[in-house]
């Protein structure tokens, strides 16, 4: 089971993982143009619009890591139609970084292999795939376009382009952001809807509630839980540490200003947070099993409508908030607002990338025709192509109204009924990932997605929108803070092999001593059980851990300045 | 010699296909062994990859951690060997003394019924039933009036070890005993006529003939198991472990692929799999000899 | 004089089938927990508390699997493994085991440690499955028949068994001049009916199980089998989440028909087991007939 929340709204920088990757030398110099060179115009040098493409019917191997995905949908017939190329699409039902490394030694990988960018690097090395920037020049005026001033993130080190990540043209928070502190409903409607700025804020009115309801629907009231301790002790420890901080997420780090890569979980954040949940705890407000139960189970009690709040973010609390829906307690759904620990630190935790980098493309040797892959993907890049793979097709998935589009009312009904409709027909496939994102518009004005305010707004049920109208938000995204863009997310950067180890052992010895503090009787017991804590993470090897990840994320920002000419 | 090859060709037909096969898909991969003595990266490959002699094996044994999952992997391994080959004996026994042949059948075709059950799905119910938040263990127990607080089952690491021993039991109890019963089934059917003649009771029957009967399946598959005591696997480890217990649930088969594969450490990964192949060896073969020493039984 | 049926039977009787009902209802409940939540409506199991029977009864989870394609002719893949697989195993497996059960065979001891020793070592995952790249095994039916073509456990099972025999069977028809084969197929192998039936349902529980192979070695559609294509639903459903998170818009807070991966599981583990379900009461009337032919021959 692979939830990233980190992935929540992924994005990401390719070029980070590439420039980091540690190129080994010797690569081949960038391949001649593919044999479908000779047949199509050279493009103008200038102009967006792509020279007139071979569309001779071809085949092209992708690894999908989506079961999901229909390869004959209307949309992807469509995209057949128009360029010519058909996916040929190869699940991999199981562990994608396993089935990678198989192909990779055994050379029989596809000819596009989709892969996350902490993974290209073992391919550059090995000379699996091949340098894209020849072709992109020849075939891809639209790729280069779409990325602008930020194309030559795409460069390794080497100077080569090996991988094609998405350009992220969102100016404003996607529509369907949301915070990730979850308060129910009621919990807020009983305290008069107030303003819930920080932490202890909460903590008072759930205290409030919780002692006026010690249960509910008989069972005891739960007034804060998490995602799974058990099999996810980051989810309900560290990420909310640097969340409550007002920091972006770089899972593990902090960064501070002059680039300097440390520990979350030794920081004063950490211990603030540690501290939070201490209080939790001696009042008897802390889910008893908060650190032994599972995913699976966390989920199952969530349903139950007996949790009052807790770090929840929304993709967790999908299945739960249907189930109350379906239950007829719309009441105990949860609002995802923005916290803090102090109402004046600055709230930077909102952030987006300039390439959204997860499911890069990368065109292996294998490939007969790269060029035409290019061209395909030239395309996706286009107005037309961003319709057509966000919206799918007009008059079937979607309507121009008072030259707006707006989903299609039938498509809707159609797949809300059965959701695997949206797959069999709709706009989805290995090549939605080249969407410009949710929040960004086409040259026409209009969103490049449906993903839109008015579109969320459509969906709610009554007592969300009742929730929404007291606090005067259209949306649970507009409780974030206004999204700032940063260089990268230092996650997406390619792991340093330097104290990999220890990164493991530091992060079992929080795992295992993280529950102590939590769990302390008194101030001097937590602090004793902080400071022991400190010292066995450092004896884990910390130091090196953090001075590998210092190292890579300044030679990532190193090259990003520079790209950028500062 | 010759002679005798030649007198054996049918015995030779039969075999040597079979024993290529067997060394062609088990023997030859273990060119990768090379691996253990090598840093390996994926990019270069076995040709190409520099080597490195026993650095992992001593990086291995400097690791305090290692010690610590040897321990808990000998531990619960020997645990459930133990529970499941007197268990499985013991109900195989008790199946062969039913003589309502629909209840016998049905009683086995059930018993084996959780084999087939995911651990995923194993370990959620576990999990549920020992909740301290409305499991039915704890449930039970209040209403017994034995204990006044609901007892966090999981987060007692030292509690680990009986938890996940019950959960294998239950599991794999029914499946174990198969082979037992196939084994009484094939026991020769006079030697328990002639001995109730002799005026045998259940027991004595038990005691003189089935018992003796399974024991040479018995003796054989507790050698071939002693050489998997390494072997836990660490599916069933994961799904109840957390961070409370970790120093109780994490296996040997848990820690190797936490460097092979999270850490992408394949060097590493393989010295563990050579390591717990010389262990398994060594175990398999000196219990073979103490068990021909001692009770005049081998296992080859 | 045939023992009269005493107060101690009775009682151990009565132990015994008490004993052995408790035992089948303690694990009989796992499954009948799975049969209870595969015939619940998904988002009602989300909040827990189904046990035995289901809450708000539907066959919508079955509905959705059975709505995935290729299901027929994985079913059939899976079919043609099992019973071509089984076969082929069983046989191989018990020439050699009878063939290292010989005394005076010249390469029993050798074959025995080799056998015996390739339970204990593993080579790895990257060069096993270069090998059966270069022997052109994978995208190829065969990959699920050859590599696993000799189990050394129930090559050793088998030879155990076969040991066990009175000695006497073989060695009169060996006498008379039957050649191995016949000593084998006409002799052994009639007596060790329960033997047999055991590990022809452990190889075959084993083909029918198994995924990890075709993930690994076949990637073509006409060759996935059916435990793999219900990998695949299940992977949708707990990629639901993630996916739509990633890509953010799609996920529609009045979709109420999703499936979730708790329900999927369910229903996959009863649609798989069933059918092996209905293999062990017939394996069990081999363990009858052994006895029979056992007695019949002495």
């Amino acid at each position: 089971m692979k939830r990233h929340p980190l992935l929540a709204g992924a994005a990401v920088i390719a070029a980070a993982a590439l420039a980091l990757s540690g190129c080994s030398g010797g690569k081949d110099e960038p391949s001649a143009p593919g044999p479908s060179a000779g047949k199509s115009a050279s493009p103008s040098a200038s102009g967006a619009a792509a020279p007139s493409p071979d569309r001779s019917p071809i085949k092209v191997t992708i690894n999908s890591i989506d079961p999901k995905f229909s390869p004959d949908n209307d949309v992807a017939q469509k995209l057949a139609e128009l360029t010519g190329v058909t996916l040929d699409l190869q699940y991999v039902v199981g562990d994608l970084t396993q089935k990678l490394d198989l192909w990779l030694a055994g050379g029989d990988y596809p000819d596009v292999v989709v892969m996350h960018p902490k993974e290209v690097g073992k391919y550059i090395d090995a000379g699996a795939v091949i340098p894209l920037e020849g072709l992109i020049d020849q075939y891809g005026p639209n790729i280069k376009k779409a990325f602008g001033k930020y194309y030559n993130l795409l460069k390794a080190q080497d100077g080569h382009i090996y991988t094609l990540p998405a350009p992220y043209l969102a100016e404003e928070t996607p529509a369907d952001w949301e915070a990730p502190w979850a308060v129910q409903y009621d919990v807020l409607r009983e305290a008069g809807y107030p303003q819930i700025k920080t932490l202890d804020q909460l903590f008072d009115v759930l205290k409030a509630y919780y002692e006026k309801h010690p249960t509910i629907d008989g069972k005891p009231t739960i007034p804060w839980s998490g995602v799974g301790g058990a099999d996810h002790p980051d989810w309900i420890l560290n990420n909310p540490a640097f969340q409550a901080a007002g920091k972006p997420d770089h899972s593990w780090f902090l960064i501070d200003d002059r680039n300097n890569v440390t520990l979350n979980i030794l920081s004063e954040d950490q211990k603030r947070y540690d501290k939070f949940l201490n209080k939790l705890y001696l009042n008897g407000m802390l889910d008893k099993e908060f650190f032994t139960i599972n995913y699976d189970e966390a989920e199952a009690k969530t349903a139950q409508g007996r949790t009052l709040a807790g770090s929840l973010p929304a993709w967790f609390l999908k299945y739960p908030e249907q189930s109350l829906r379906e239950q007829g307690k719309p009441e105990r759904q949860f609002a995802n607002i923005e916290l803090l620990f102090d109402e004046n630190t600055p709230d930077h935790s909102n952030t987006i990338t300039p390439i959204n980098s997860n499911n890069n493309w990368q065109i292996s040797k294998n490939a007969k025709d790269p060029a035409r892959i290019i061209q395909y993907v030239d395309f996706l890049l286009t107005d037309e192509g961003q319709k057509l793979i966000n919206w799918g097709i007009e008059g079937k998935h979607y309507d121009v109204v008072d030259g707006k589009r707006v989903v299609n009312a039938a498509w809707k009904a159609k797949k809300t009924e059965d959701p695997e409709y949206e797959f069999k027909s709709g706009p989805t496939g290995p090549f939605y990932w080249f969407t410009y994102g949710d929040g960004a518009k086409l040259s026409d004005g209009d969103y490049a997605t449906p993903n839109t305010k008015d579109y969320w707004q459509s969906t709610y049920d009554d007592a969300t929108k009742e929730l929404l109208s007291k606090y005067g938000k259209k949306v649970f995204s507009e409780f974030m803070p206004p999204v700032e863009r940063v260089p990268a997310w230092i996650w997406q950067l390619a792991e340093p092999t330097e104290g990999r180890a220890e990164f493991k052992r530091v992060q079992q010895v929080y795992k295992k001593e993280s529950p102590k503090i939590v769990y302390s009787k008194t101030d001097e017991e937590f602090e004793a059980n902080w400071n022991r804590y400190v010292e066995e993470i450092r004896k884990a090897g910390s130091a090196k851990v953090e001075a590998a990840y210092d190292r890579a994320w300044k030679a990532y920002i190193d090259q990003y300045n520079q790209t950028m000419g500062q | 010699m010759y002679r005798k090859l030649r007198s054996q060709y049918q015995l030779l037909l039969m075999s040597v296909p079979c024993m290529v096969l067997l060394i062609l898909f088990t023997y030859v991969p273990l060119w990768g062994w090379i691996m253990a003595f090598q840093d390996y990266s994926l990019s270069k490959g076995i040709a190409g990859s520099p080597f490195s002699g026993f650095s992992h094996f001593a990086d291995l044994f400097r690791d305090d951690r290692f010690y610590l999952v040897l321990r808990n992997t000998l531990a619960m391994s020997g645990l459930s060997l133990a529970t499941d080959f007197v268990g499985a004996i013991a109900l195989a026994l008790l199946l062969n003394e039913v003589r309502v042949r629909l209840f016998k059948r049905t009683v086995q075709t059930i018993t084996y019924i959780p084999h087939f059950v995911s651990w995923v799905v194993m370990a959620n119910i576990v999990l549920g039933s020992l909740s301290p938040d409305g499991g039915i263990v704890n449930d039970v127990l209040m209403k017994l009036g034995i204990i006044r607080e609901p007892i966090l089952f999981m987060s007692k690491g030292s509690w680990f070890w009986a938890i996940h021993t019950i959960a294998g039991f239950w599991k794999e109890l029914g499946w174990s005993t198969i082979i037992y019963l196939a084994v009484l089934a094939g026991l020769n059917h006079d030697l328990y006529e002639a001995a109730e003649v002799d005026g045998a009771g259940r027991f004595q029957k038990m005691w003189h003939i089935s018992i003796p009967g399974l024991m040479p399946t018995a003796a054989l598959l507790l050698i071939l198991a002693t050489g998997n005591l390494i072997n836990t696997g660490y599916e069933s480890q994961f799904l109840l472990g957390n961070g409370l217990n970790i120093d109780y649930s994490q296996v040997l088969d848990l820690y190797a692929l936490d460097y092979s594969f999270s850490i992408g450490d394949y060097s590493y990964g393989v010295a563990i799999s050579v390591f717990k192949s010389a262990v398994s060896i060594l175990l398999v073969v000196s219990v073979n000899m103490a068990a021909r020493r001692f009770g005049g039984f081998k296992a080859f | 004089m045939r023992r009269r049926y005493g107060a101690a039977d009775y009682a151990f009787e009565t132990f015994n089938y008490v004993f052995l009902l408790l035992l089948g209802c303690l694990t009989l409940y796992p499954f009948l927990n799975l049969l209870a939540i595969s015939l619940n409506d998904s988002i009602d199991s989300v909040r827990g508390g189904i046990y035995l029977w289901p809450r708000a009864f539907t066959l919508g989870n079955y509905r959705a699997i059975f709505q995935a394609d290729n299901l027929v002719a994985a079913t059939l893949v899976s079919l043609a493994r099992t019973l071509l697989g089984t076969f082929l195993s069983v046989l191989f497996t018990t020439m050699l085991a009878y063939t290292i059960s010989r005394r005076g065979f010249l390469f029993r001891k050798g074959f025995n440690l080799i056998l015996i020793l390739s339970m204990y070592v593993n080579g790895g995952l990257i060069p096993y499955y270069l090998l059966i790249k270069n022997l052109h095994l994978t995208n190829s039916f065969w990959v699920y028949i050859i590599p696993g073509l000799i189990g050394a456990f129930n090559v050793i099972i088998i030879r155990s068994y076969f040991e066990q025999l009175p000695e006497g069977l073989a060695e009169s028809a060996r006498i008379d001049g039957a050649s191995d084969f016949a000593v084998l197929f006409r002799i052994l192998v009639p007596l060790s009916a329960p033997v047999l039936a055991t590990i022809t349902l452990f190889v075959s529980v084993g083909h029918w199980n198994s995924w990890f192979d075709n993930y690994l070695f076949n990637s073509k559609q006409h060759l996935s089998t059916l435990q793999y294509e219900l990998m695949k639903i299940l992977l949708k459903s707990v990629q639901q989440v993630s996916t739509d998170a990633a890509r953010s818009g799609k996920v529609d807070r009045a979709v109420a028909n999703t499936l979730t991966p708790q329900s999927i599981r369910a229903s996959m583990t009863i649609l798989v087991t069933v059918p092996i379900l209905f293999v062990y009461p017939f394996m069990q009337r081999y363990f009858i007939k052994g006895i029979t032919v056992g007695a019949l021959k002495e």
